[in-house]
């Protein structure tokens, strides 16, 4: 029986989203359509969206479905960079951003923005930083919600609040994929950014659908045209069935998920604490799913395989070999070459019990002993 | 009649005296395996050092074009017309396709090459001939002898005029198999790809040998290595892979020996182990990617003490290349971007912080003295697997 801990990369499908899924296939007339299957199949998108909208913070017409967090974060930097291009060329994002923000900022770079990154040192924003970097005009500050690595949770207020102090009129976009449901207070953050970035597949739903927040007031032009679905800014036929197992899946996931989510990290980190020479590498403000400790001793991809051959599973989040790109977040939080070499990322879910916990500290430090030796 | 034809032109083997027919069957058969892969229905016609092939109607000559032209052996491979061997025939067919022919080429000029001697005009006369039509035909072009945009051939051959724009470069090198079986230590780098791939082209046939440490080394590594044995043995067709663990190896040279010696008595262990392999599947050489000074283990001082166990030849294709020179062949070959996928191979896990460059053969012997070597390599041996790569 496989023992899943790598629940940030992504999750398994809940019994909540399958059924969800399952019963909307049936439903398969296109929600475009006049006809009395098309409008029931909106009726069930509308529908979902509203869920969506609810749990997220926004109205529900500041939801769009879209095919991935990465699609949504694109979307969402390519757009809101068009609105503001004229007013500054600067784009501040933080030294830790997933690649799916971090990539298209440096395309930006094609069309003469000044790319400038935001430290996160110990997973804190470095706010003196960006008081001084606001202060040239900047189209955009990109600032994720949780990070994927360290789980460090960062704080969006205070980021809204050094823009509005500095009479800036940058944008704020925050990629929420990890974050979303999971953060605490993640809807008083999400309320300070003009567009955020969601996955299924983090919460248990199903890959292929993601979802992007976008302020009422601003229309950005769409990065995926055509047939003008999601009021023109995502054109493609709804995915009708994932749309609705991702609403059920997140309603699912804020029935007490994170209780036990916290429960499971809670007991995880204590026998872990018990172990010798392993370091924790969290940050003060963290996503209780998120684990990250350098287990000294013996390499990342070393554990990852002896674990993986054992049905565990975890992430090993560092580079190994010189040939590998090296991990920059982890060197952004400020952890040392050493640790990064050890690094492994525990990904806790609501499916996760003790007794699995149990078996991976057993086989983290089994692997240590047996192969261990750096 | 479909006249649309490839002709591959033979290129090193019509140097070869009695032994020919070998080599020319070698060709076919690499070329009808290629071709069982294509679209369509082909026929071969042989003549004159030249392999003309035939498709079906609605045959994809494309696809057999780009695959023709990884076959070793074929120097180059035309995209032809043929017609009767008759001027008119051939202008003819000329007029016929020369919009394809032609392209947005400002300047042209046509070769004449008669090898049928009885044919009523002689070379330079045909080129003429035929250059005038096309000057009627496309009045805005121009005649270039010396650097034309396009070259129009007119071939004159025993049983068949052919016309084309000049052929497009082939593999070159040997037919597979030729030259015999070789045995190729197949890492997840740049460089062992490349020199399997220069050794096929000489005519070896080949297996390839990985050496994995699990779990040190990962299922992805192992993936990564069956996928660039695919992309090689697109070259020279199918090969086997041989996997054999280095485990208890490298953690009996970590715990007993000499750290600065490590990689050098793991090279000499690697290769103790592909003789070994080498001979079990009937292979006569060795080959390697290494290049001289390139890492500790590949200074003169290093080779020399780790070419001292194989009895049968070490093949170094990539010896006298630069770094550069590899990658760039690596990316002709399409090996390049999987070689740079970050996954650890067996040579990465235990690396020496300052590996000896200039080790002597007294040093290896006094460490090798304290290692059951018999039992190791047995051992190591017994993990072996295999698999069959179809390129």
């Amino acid at each position: 029986m496989a023992i899943y801990f790598d629940n940030a990369a992504t999750t398994k499908p809940s019994a909540a989203a399958v059924a969800a899924f399952t019963e909307a296939l049936s439903l398969y007339g296109n929600p475009s359509s006049p006809h009395a299957l098309g409008a029931e199949a909106r009726r069930r998108l509308e529908s979902a969206r509203a869920t969506l909208a609810s749990l997220v913070g926004c109205k529900t017409e500041e939801f769009y479905f879209t095919a991935s967090g990465t699609e949504s974060d694109n979307s969402a930097i390519y757009g809101l960079w068009e609105l503001r291009k004229r007013y500054g060329k600067r784009v501040i994002l933080t030294d830790s951003e997933h690649p799916a923000v971090k990539e298209p900022c440096r395309r930006l770079e094609a069309q003469g923005a000044e790319v400038v990154y935001l430290p996160t040192r110990g997973g804190v924003i470095d706010t003196e930083f960006l008081k001084e970097a606001i202060k040239t005009p900047t189209a955009l500050v990109c600032v994720m919600l949780a990070n994927n690595e360290t789980g460090a949770v960062y704080d969006i207020k205070a980021v809204r609040d050094i823009i509005n102090a500095a009479n800036s009129r940058a944008l704020l976009h925050c990629d929420a994929v990890q974050g979303f449901m999971k953060a605490e207070g993640y809807k008083q953050a999400l309320r300070q950014a003009d567009s955020a970035a969601f996955s299924a597949h983090k919460l248990h739903g199903l890959r292929g659908v993601g979802g992007l927040m976008l302020k009422s007031n601003l229309h950005p032009p769409a990065f995926v045209v055509g047939g003008g679905q999601e009021k023109g800014m995502r054109s493609g036929t709804e995915n009708l069935a994932a749309a609705v197992a991702f609403a059920a899946a997140a309603t699912e996931y804020g029935k007490g998920a994170i209780e036990k989510v916290k429960e499971i990290r809670a007991y995880t980190e204590e026998k872990l604490r018990a172990l010798d020479n392993i370091g924790f590498n969290v940050p003060p403000k963290h996503l209780e799913g998120i684990l990250n400790i350098s287990l000294r001793g013996i390499k990342s991809e070393t554990a990852l395989n002896c674990l993986s051959a054992q049905g565990i599973y975890i992430s090993a989040s560092s580079a190994c070999s010189s040939k590998q790109a090296e991990n920059t977040v982890l060197a952004a939080y400020g952890l040392e070459k050493a640790d990064r070499e050890c690094a492994l990322r525990i990904g806790i879910s609501p499916l996760n019990t003790k007794e699995e916990a149990d078996a991976l500290v057993a086989a983290l430090e089994g692997a240590r002993q047996r192969y261990g030796r750096i | 009649m479909n006249n649309y034809v490839l002709l591959l032109k033979y290129g090193e083997v019509v140097m070869k005296g009695l032994n020919r027919s070998y080599f020319d069957s070698l060709i076919v058969r690499r070329v009808k395996q290629l071709l069982k892969f294509v679209e369509g229905e082909f026929t071969l016609e042989y003549a004159q050092s030249t392999l003309c092939i035939v498709g079906s109607e609605g045959a994809d000559m494309d696809d057999a074009a780009d695959k023709m032209k990884r076959v070793f052996g074929i120097a180059s491979v035309c995209r032809a017309w043929r017609c009767e061997k008759t001027v008119d025939a051939i202008r003819a067919t000329v007029a016929e396709h020369i919009d394809e022919l032609i392209g947005d080429a400002k300047t042209f000029k046509c070769e004449g090459k008669r090898s049928d001697k009885s044919f009523p005009l002689s070379s330079p006369a045909l080129s003429g001939e035929i250059g005038g039509t096309i000057l009627q035909l496309k009045p805005y072009l121009k005649v270039d002898v010396v650097n034309p945009d396009i070259c129009i051939k007119l071939e004159v051959r025993d049983k068949y005029a052919a016309v084309h724009g000049g052929g497009e470069k082939g593999a070159g090198g040997m037919p597979n198999g030729s030259a015999g079986h070789g045995m190729l230590l197949l890492s997840g780098g740049i460089d062992s790809p490349v020199a399997g791939y220069l050794m096929a082209k000489r005519g070896l046939a080949l297996d390839a040998l990985y050496f994995d440490s699990p779990p040190y080394t990962s299922q992805a590594a192992e993936d990564k290595v069956n996928a660039l044995a695919e992309a090689v043995a697109r070259y020279c067709g199918k090969l086997y892979m041989h996997t054999i663990s280095l485990t208890e190896i490298q953690e009996v040279l970590m715990r007993d020996c000499d750290e600065r010696l490590f990689t050098i008595l793991l090279r000499r262990f690697m290769m103790r182990l592909a003789e070994k392999q080498a001979l079990d599947v009937g292979a006569a050489a060795l080959i390697t990617g290494e290049s001289l000074g390139q890492v500790a283990s590949q200074t003169l001082h290093a080779l020399t003490v780790t070419n001292a166990i194989p009895q049968i030849p070490v093949f170094r294709p990539c010896i006298a290349m630069d770094k550069d020179e590899i990658v760039q062949i690596s990316r002709k070959i399409g090996t390049f971007d999987i070689s740079i996928l970050p996954y650890e191979d067996c040579c990465t896990v235990f690396v020496p912080r300052h590996p000896n460059t200039r080790p002597t053969m007294e040093q290896i012997l006094e460490q090798e003295a304290k290692l059951d070597i018999e039992g190791l390599v047995e051992r190591a041996f017994a993990t072996r697997r295999h698999k069959k790569i179809v390129g």
